[in-house]
Order: structure tokens, then C-alpha cells, then sequence
């Protein structure tokens, strides 16, 4: 039954094959009937390598004629592979001259498509020679370009051929396939080609079929489904299975992705002929690490791992960042940071590709994530980050930039200011307030991470240093992977967290400034101010570094309820940390440090006193006390008061303060104690307090309990 | 000689657009029409200063000015260098910018150091971004629209989303300021 249904396909395969002269094709009803058969078996089943090998005898030496022979190349798509003598006789043809112009395109251009299916290539490599005298024919040169652009090794790049290519890039101009073809010789030998390539290119090779290769596609994979997992070779199994999402998508020679896949000396050729790595994975000396795929496999041999021959590849699997981290080899550690620095440079500063940007965030995005593996921030890209926000659009990876940024390490801080703080100072003050926002919330996981993460870091490394200096024998510095030998400034964290928090504290007044007082800001700052009070308490900080009170004063005259409130909780946050640390001093807890925390206590307690009377006490712009907070407010209360005719040292009272006069007028209307004016909700404070704790307002009567506890408020600490 | 002073103050806000030719200067004035602005605005754009003297009294007050420099091309830079000597001094800190356009191209010819040396030296904010592409373009024109609101004196007190509640419940007897935008022109 079988043989009968293929009856009609061989029939018509041996029609065209012993046809010895040209066919008539005008009336020749059996050539048609041929063609049709061929035609409807190959577009939908594919062609066998038989058949292929027959039929390209009959297309390419186009004995019967342009049309037949066009339409029988196109039809040469094959059910499984194609015999790499096809390819040759094809190319062998041409050689011969004897087929047309467009018949020898063509030819080129199904050896194009096909070229993934052809069974070996070994022979065909070896005409490379010859190919590459066919450049000088004009027609053929695109096609030519992409076959030898497929063909190429390191070996073909000589330095005779790269004369050529340049006088016939000279000669025509920039053509996309030329520059393909040089890219891909540079790429093996870049001593040889000097030039700078422009790859400007969407495609490289622009003249490519795609819709024959996404038919010879289609084909195959309907022909051949389990093609993939039949042909793994025994390496490619043994390969980590690591997000093979984007390992399969990778083509062999995608340039724009900059982080290289992990590869190793143990080749696939090395590997198929039993060479060194079998013998090394027998005798158990060196295990390169395309040999690891779990992690059970990855702690039997641990110690004997050796790293692929690329380290950005580090960032593609988490399995080798548990390596790196575990066994901080000082050489593999530099050789990542000169990749990384290299490949930064490149993407970042020197050439930014205009369509690599999705590659440019891939390559942030793992760092991001390698950088949160290890908990520690990579030096290498500090410095590059330093250079790029001065002159970043603020607008590329914004979210990966600034949470990078938050990853720094700790350096001394006129250092710091100069590299990071000011461009990244100029960029916040000519932008808009979301980008503010963000800004803020960058400077505070800065602010958090320093304090946290790399103040230990930094702790570790001066300890490590100095103690280089007594004896020889040291341990070194377990939590740090980057680290050198040297040069690790030693400063007091207490110094930096300061002016950390007085320079951004500055930047915050200005937002607030020019910014109108935006909730978004607003809430921003206040979580800015918050991690500042939270460090003592939560990273056992032995210190308190107090915001200036200017920025207090300003947030204090907000329009928003809950800006207020939150700024209550915060100040009471802070008095609690005094206390406690005064408390550590007393018992005698706490060393060295105190007298630099508690310079800031008069200061504090002005602060608080203002606040108070601000809101509580309504003295707001009293003078006669020592509170002088408000000494900027330079004027006379009292010239005020004659002339509006209301006490202004009540204007800010909770009652009467801007934020609150909703509440004021909810109270007013919801209250059962008969009250018609605000300005008689002054003897019932407390009950007004309690509604306002009601509605989500807490800290004020956190606040205002924390202080007034007492008969004397405040001035005790 | 421009300077940011020498005429009243306006309602309407002015802004001055210098690079040389086929910078993009009309793009990015288009697309700061487009931005959201509660006030009037007048975008103006010059190849060079100074700015002919003929028509000096018809030109409003200039509350911001920013240079274009195509990093791409030489002549851009040597203009707007030449071009700064006729900008009074005063509207160097914050009342001037530069915009580097084409920062991310391969064939950059004016070194960022030269332009950053400038900037530091008059104390000039530099703004990246590609005035060739769109995203970039516009969001630089944001940035642009809300320095003019700064320079130009305009910042005025948001409102609080509560207390915006609170008015409506209220009887209110003066006028609420409403900021609407004005119709705006290029010329």
C-alpha cells in the first residue's frame, strides 16, 4: 500500500531525472503533472535526502530551462536533512558557469536556508577557498557574504582575506553583509582588523529568505518533532539546565547579548574524543563546571571545580554564583570584574547600542539580582554607574539604575558626594517630582544598605588591615567577595551617616521647596526619616544622627493630615532612641562614640519644644522662651495679633492647623459636646486628639503623650 | 546682550531654544506645547545669538534658556560656545541649561568632558536625552516645562486632597484661584 502511495513522487523524480534533453514545457502535460506532484509532497511532507540529491542535478544544471529550475530549487526543502553532497554538486554547478545568474542566486540562497539541516560540513567548509573568490561577482556577494558568515572559523580569517573584504567595503560603501562578514573576523581575530564596525544594522543580512527558511521551518518540525532531544549529544545533556528559557532562544552568534554563555575547555570536541576532561573527570582532578547540573553534583565536587572560560557567565546561573561565593578565588573574582568593567563600558558609556537596550536591562537585571545573592555591592560597577549618571537621560532603566546605585559600597564621603550624590543631585533637581520620589526612596535603601550591609563589610576590611600590620598570618575577610589587598579607607561610619543624612535631608528641603508640597514627596521624605530613626533600633547602630530641624519645620507646615501625624510619630521615634541610648551611656554600655550623638540633643529637644508648642500649646511663635526655632519667622507675634485680630500663636495649633481643619470641621459637625467655633475645641483638646487617633492620625498622640506626660515637658532628657 | 531682567514680568512665561540646524529644536518646542502647563507659554528658538536688535523691543522678557549641542556634530557646540558670550550672566544658575542630544550614537566628535567643563564653569545644569527619539524627547520637554515654571517665578502652593474637601463643604466667599491652561503659542 506504502509503495504504492509513493509511486507518484519517484515517478515523477525519475521523469525529470532521465530526462536527457530540454523538455517541452508549453503542452507537456506529464512535466506539469511531475511538478505538481513534487510541489504538493515537499510543501507538505518534505523532500528526502535521496531525492534532494537527485533533483538539485536537474535544477542546477538547468538544462530545462529558468522556470523549471527555479521552481524545482524552491521546492528543495527537505523531511530530514540534507546529503552534504547535494550542497557540493550545487556548488559545483555554479563553479561550471553553466546555469544562469539568477540560478546560481538562488542556489546560494537555498544553501542558505537549508544550511542548518546539512548532515556534515566538513567538505563544504573545505571549499571555503573557493568560496570566497565568488565576493568578486556582484550578484552573488550578499548571498556569498551570509553562507561564509555561517562558514567561518578561526582559522579561515587571514589577514590576505580581510585585505579584500576592506577593498571591497572600500569599493561599494558600507553594506550590511560585509560588515557582517567583518564582524564575524574580528570577533576570531581582532589583532587583525583595526577598523572601528559600525553594526548599526537592524539585520545584518537583510537579503535572507525568510519565508522559504520559515517554511523549511515548519517542515522539519512537523517531520521531525523529537529532533531535539534525539540529537543531544551526551555533552548537552550533561549541561546544566539552568533558565533554559533563554539559553534555547540564544543563537550561536548573537552578538547583542554581552553576557557570554557558560562554555568551558572541555569541549564538545575535547568531550567526543575522550580527551583531557574525560581523563581529569576520572582521575578527579579538575571538574569544569558545564559538567555540573545540580546541586548535589556541585557539593561532591566542590573543591575541584573549575571555572568556565568566561566569567560573565556568572550571571546566567545561580548555581556558579553559589561557587564564586563559596570558594572566593581571588583570580576568578578579578577576572569577573574585568569582564564586567569591559562589558559595561562597552554597553553603558563607549558604544550604547540603540536596539540593545532590552540586553543593557537584562544585564542590569541579573547584576541586580547577583548583587542581592551576595549581598554585597560590586566596586567595578560603582565606578562605571558613577560615570554613567553623568550622562544618563534619566530616563533608561530608571528603576534598575537608582536600586543599583542603592547597592553601593561604602566609601569615605567627599568621595562619595563627588561620584554619586552630586550628578545624581543634578539630575533630581531638573526633573519632576515622581522622579524625586524615586530619588528619595533610592537615597533611602542607600541609607539602609550602608548601615545594614556594608558598614560590617567595611568593619571587616579595616579590621583585616590593620591587623596585616601585626602578624603574618591572617584570616581573611569571610563576608566580602570583592576586596583587595589594599586601599580600604578607614573613616568612621558614624561620619558618613551624618552628612549622608544632612546632604539628603538638603535635597529634601529643596523638593519640598520648588516642588510644591507634593503627598507623594511628602510621604517619600518621611520614609526617608523614619529608616534614619529606625538604625539604632533595628542594625544596632551605636549612634543617632538627627535631620536638621529646618526640614522638620518645613514638613510641619504641610497641607496633608498624615504628613503631620507620620512627622509627630517620627520625632517621638527619635526621643525614644535618645533616651535609650543615654540609658546604654548610663549603664555603660555603650563606647567611644556618645558624645558625638548627644552634640545634637539641644537641638532635638528645641525641635520637640517647638513642635509642642506649635501644636499643642499654642505658642507657636513664642520668643520668650528658650525655643528659638522659629527664629527664621522673624517677626513680631504680637504686631501680627493687633493686626488680624486673632492670637497667632494658635494658628498652628491642631485645631487650627491648615492640615487638620477637615477634621476640625468633621469634629465640629459630628460632636455631641456642643461646640460651635474651633477655636473652642481648646478646652476640649484631648477629646479632639482622640478623634484624630480615630481617623488614623496616630502619631500626634503619640507624640503629644510622649512629651506632655509630665508636668514639665521636654527639657528633661 | 539678553538679559533676564531688563523687562517687566509678564503672566505669560517665554522660553528660548538655541542650536544650530536640524538639531531638533522644533520637536522639542512641539512637544512642550504638548506637556501639561497651568501657564502660558512661549517657545521661541534661535540658530544662534545674539538674537537680531530690530525686533528686541516686541520680544517679551526670557525667563529660560537652553542650548542644544549634537554631540554628533562639531559646528553645534562651536555655536552654542559662541553663542553663550551674548547671555547675560545672570541667568546662569538656573535660568539656562544645555541639552547634549545624541549621547548614546557611536560617532560622538565634542568629548562630554569639554561640556562638562563648560557647565561647571558657569554653573549650568547639562540634560541628556536624544531629541530624535520620542520618548526621550518628551520627557526632556517635561523637564524643560517645569524648570521654566521655576525660573519664571510661577511655583505656586498645591492644594491638599482633604482640604480641597473641606472647601467644598464650606461656604466659600472669595474666589477659588482656578489654574487653567492658557492657550499657548509658537512663533
Amino acid at each position: 500500500m506504502s509503495s504504492k502511495q509513493r509511486n507518484p513522487l519517484n515517478d515523477a523524480v525519475n521523469y525529470l531525472v532521465t530526462a536527457d534533453s530540454k523538455l517541452r514545457i508549453k503542452g507537456n502535460e506529464a512535466l506539469h503533472k511531475s511538478l505538481e506532484v513534487i510541489e504538493r509532497t515537499a510543501t507538505s511532507l518534505g523532500l528526502s535526502p535521496d531525492q534532494i540529491l537527485q533533483l538539485v542535478d536537474v535544477a542546477a544544471s538547468g538544462k530545462q530551462g529558468e522556470t523549471v529550475s527555479k521552481k524545482l530549487i524552491k521546492l528543495l526543502i527537505p523531511a530530514t536533512k540534507v546529503p552534504e553532497t547535494a550542497v557540493l554538486k550545487a556548488i559545483s554547478w555554479i563553479c561550471t558557469n553553466r546555469p544562469s545568474m539568477t540560478i546560481q542566486c538562488l542556489l546560494i540562497r537555498w544553501i542558505i536556508v537549508v544550511y542548518d539541516y546539512i548532515d556534515r560540513r566538513d567538505r563544504l567548509h573545505g571549499l571555503y577557498g573557493l568560496l570566497f573568490r565568488f565576493l568578486h561577482f556582484h550578484s552573488l556577494l550578499p548571498y556569498m557574504c551570509q553562507l561564509l558568515y555561517f562558514l567561518t572559523r578561526r582559522e579561515d580569517v587571514k589577514l590576505y582575506r580581510v585585505r579584500q573584504l576592506l577593498e571591497l567595503q572600500k569599493n561599494l560603501g558600507q553594506q550590511p553583509y560585509l560588515t557582517g562578514l567583518l564582524l564575524i573576523y574580528k570577533h576570531y581575530q581582532p589583532g587583525l582588523l583595526s577598523v572601528v564596525i559600525n553594526r548599526n544594522y537592524k539585520s545584518l543580512f537583510p537579503t535572507y529568505d525568510r519565508k522559504w527558511g520559515a517554511m523549511v521551518r515548519l517542515i522539519q518540525e512537523k517531520s521531525n518533532p523529537l529532533e531535539r532531544s534525539q540529537n543531544d549529544t551526551v555533552l548537552e545533556r550533561l549541561q546544566p539546565k539552568l533558565d533554559t528559557s533563554y539559553m534555547a532562544a540564544a543563537s550561536k552568534r548573537r552578538k547583542l547579548d554581552c553576557i557570554p554563555d557558560i562554555h568551558s575547555n572541555a569541549s564538545r570536541a575535547d568531550f567526543a574524543k575522550g580527551g583531557f576532561s574525560k581523563l581529569n573527570l576520572l582521575n578527579g582532578t579538575v571538574v569544569p563546571f558545564v559538567h555540573i547540573s545540580t546541586f548535589g553534583k556541585l557539593l561532591e565536587s566542590i573543591d575541584k571545580i573549575e571555572f568556565p572560560n568566561q566569567m560573565g557567565a556568572v550571571l546566567k546561573s545561580r548555581l556558579l554564583q553559589h561557587v564564586i561565593s563559596y570558594s572566593s578565588d581571588k583570580v576568578a573574582v578579578t577576572r569577573f570584574q574585568f569582564w564586567l568593567q569591559a562589558t559595561l563600558h562597552e554597553v553603558l558609556l563607549d558604544y550604547p547600542l540603540e536596539n540593545g537596550n532590552e540586553y543593557t536591562a537584562r544585564l542590569l537585571r541579573l547584576l541586580k539580582s547577583f548583587q542581592d545573592f551576595l549581598q554585597e555591592g560590586i566596586p567595578v560597577l560603582d565606578a562605571v554607574l558613577s560615570s554613567y549618571i553623568c550622562q544618563w537621560n534619566g530616563l533608561d532603566n530608571r528603576c534598575l539604575i537608582l536600586k543599583l546605585l542603592a547597592r553601593c559600597r561604602l566609601h569615605q564621603f567627599s568621595y562619595f558626594r563627588e561620584s554619586i550624590l552630586n550628578p545624581l543631585g543634578k539630575l533630581f533637581f531638573s526633573s519632576a517630582v515622581y522622579f524625586k520620589c524615586q530619588t528619595i526612596q533610592a537615597l533611602t535603601d542607600m541609607l539602609q544598605n550602608q548601615v545594614a550591609v556594608e558598614r560590617l563589610h567595611h568593619e571587616e576590611l579595616v579590621s583585616y588591615q590593620t591587623q596585616s600590620d601585626i602578624n603574618t598570618t591572617k584570616s581573611k575577610p569571610m563576608s566580602v567577595l570583592f576586596w583587595e589587598e589594599e586601599g580600604e579607607e578607614d573613616f568612621k561610619t558614624v561620619d558618613f551617616v551624618r552628612e549622608f543624612i544632612q546632604f539628603v535631608s538638603q535635597l529634601c528641603l529643596v523638593a519640598l521647596q520648588c516642588g510644591r508640597s507634593h503627598p507623594l514627596l511628602e510621604h517619600c521624605i518621611l520614609n526617608f526619616l523614619e529608616m534614619a530613626s529606625f538604625l539604632h533600633k533595628c542594625y544596632q547602630v551605636p549612634f543617632v544622627v538627627f535631620p536638621p530641624a529646618s526640614l522638620c519645620v518645613r514638613l510641619l507646615f504641610s497641607t496633608n493630615p498624615y504628613t503631620v501625624s507620620r512627622l509627630c510619630s517620627v520625632i517621638s521615634r527619635f526621643k525614644c532612641v535618645f533616651q535609650s541610648l543615654k540609658m546604654q551611656q548610663n549603664t555603660g554600655q555603650l563606647e567611644g562614640r556618645r558624645n558625638e550623638s548627644f552634640e545634637s540633643v539641644t537641638e532635638v529637644n528645641k525641635t520637640i519644644l517647638c513642635l509642642i508648642n506649635a501644636l499643642w500649646r499654642c505658642k507657636a511663635f513664642d520668643h520668650s522662651e528658650e525655643a528659638r526655632q522659629m527664629e527664621e519667622l522673624s517677626f513680631s507675634p504680637e504686631l501680627v495679633d493687633q493686626r488680624i485680630g486673632v492670637d497667632c500663636g494658635e494658628m498652628l495649633s491642631i485645631y487650627h492647623h491648615q492640615a487638620f481643619s477637615c477634621f476640625t470641621y468633621k469634629f465640629i459637625k459630628e460632636n455631641t459636646l456642643g461646640i460651635k467655633h474651633p477655636t473652642e475645641i481648646k478646652v476640649c483638646k484631648r477629646e479632639f486628639l482622640g478623634y484624630l487617633e480615630r481617623h488614623n492620625l496616630k502619631g500626634l498622640n503619640e507624640f503629644v503623650s510622649s512629651v506632655i506626660i509630665r508636668s514639665k515637658p521636654s527639657t528633661t532628657k | 546682550m539678553i538679559h533676564p531682567f531688563n523687562k517687566k514680568p509678564e503672566k505669560k512665561t517665554a522660553i528660548l531654544i538655541v542650536g544650530s540646524e536640524g538639531v531638533g529644536k522644533h520637536a522639542l518646542a512641539l512637544d512642550m506645547l504638548k506637556t501639561e502647563h497651568p501657564f502660558e507659554l512661549n517657545i521661541r528658538t534661535a540658530g544662534c545669538l545674539p538674537l537680531p536688535s530690530e525686533k528686541a523691543a516686541d520680544r517679551p522678557r526670557l525667563d529660560f534658556i537652553c542650548f542644544v549641542i549634537d554631540i554628533t556634530k562639531p559646528d553645534s557646540f562651536k555655536i552654542v560656545k559662541e553663542s553663550l558670550q551674548h547671555m547675560d550672566v545672570s541667568y546662569c544658575l538656573g535660568k539656562a541649561c544645555f541639552i547634549v542630544s545624541k549621547v548614546k550614537n557611536t560617532n560622538r566628535s565634542v568629548p562630554l568632558e569639554s561640556i562638562h567643563d563648560l557647565a561647571n564653569r558657569l554653573s549650568m545644569q547639562v540634560l541628556f536625552g536624544d531629541l530624535q527619539n520620542e520618548a526621550e524627547r518628551l520627557h526632556l520637554a517635561r523637564r524643560l516645562v517645569s524648570m521654566l515654571h521655576l525660573s519664571a517665578g510661577l511655583q505656586c502652593c498645591g492644594s491638599a486632597p482633604t482640604l480641597v474637601n473641606c472647601v467644598i463643604d464650606f461656604p466659600v466667599q472669595t474666589d477659588v484661584h482656578t489654574a487653567e491652561p492658557v492657550s499657548s503659542g509658537i512663533s
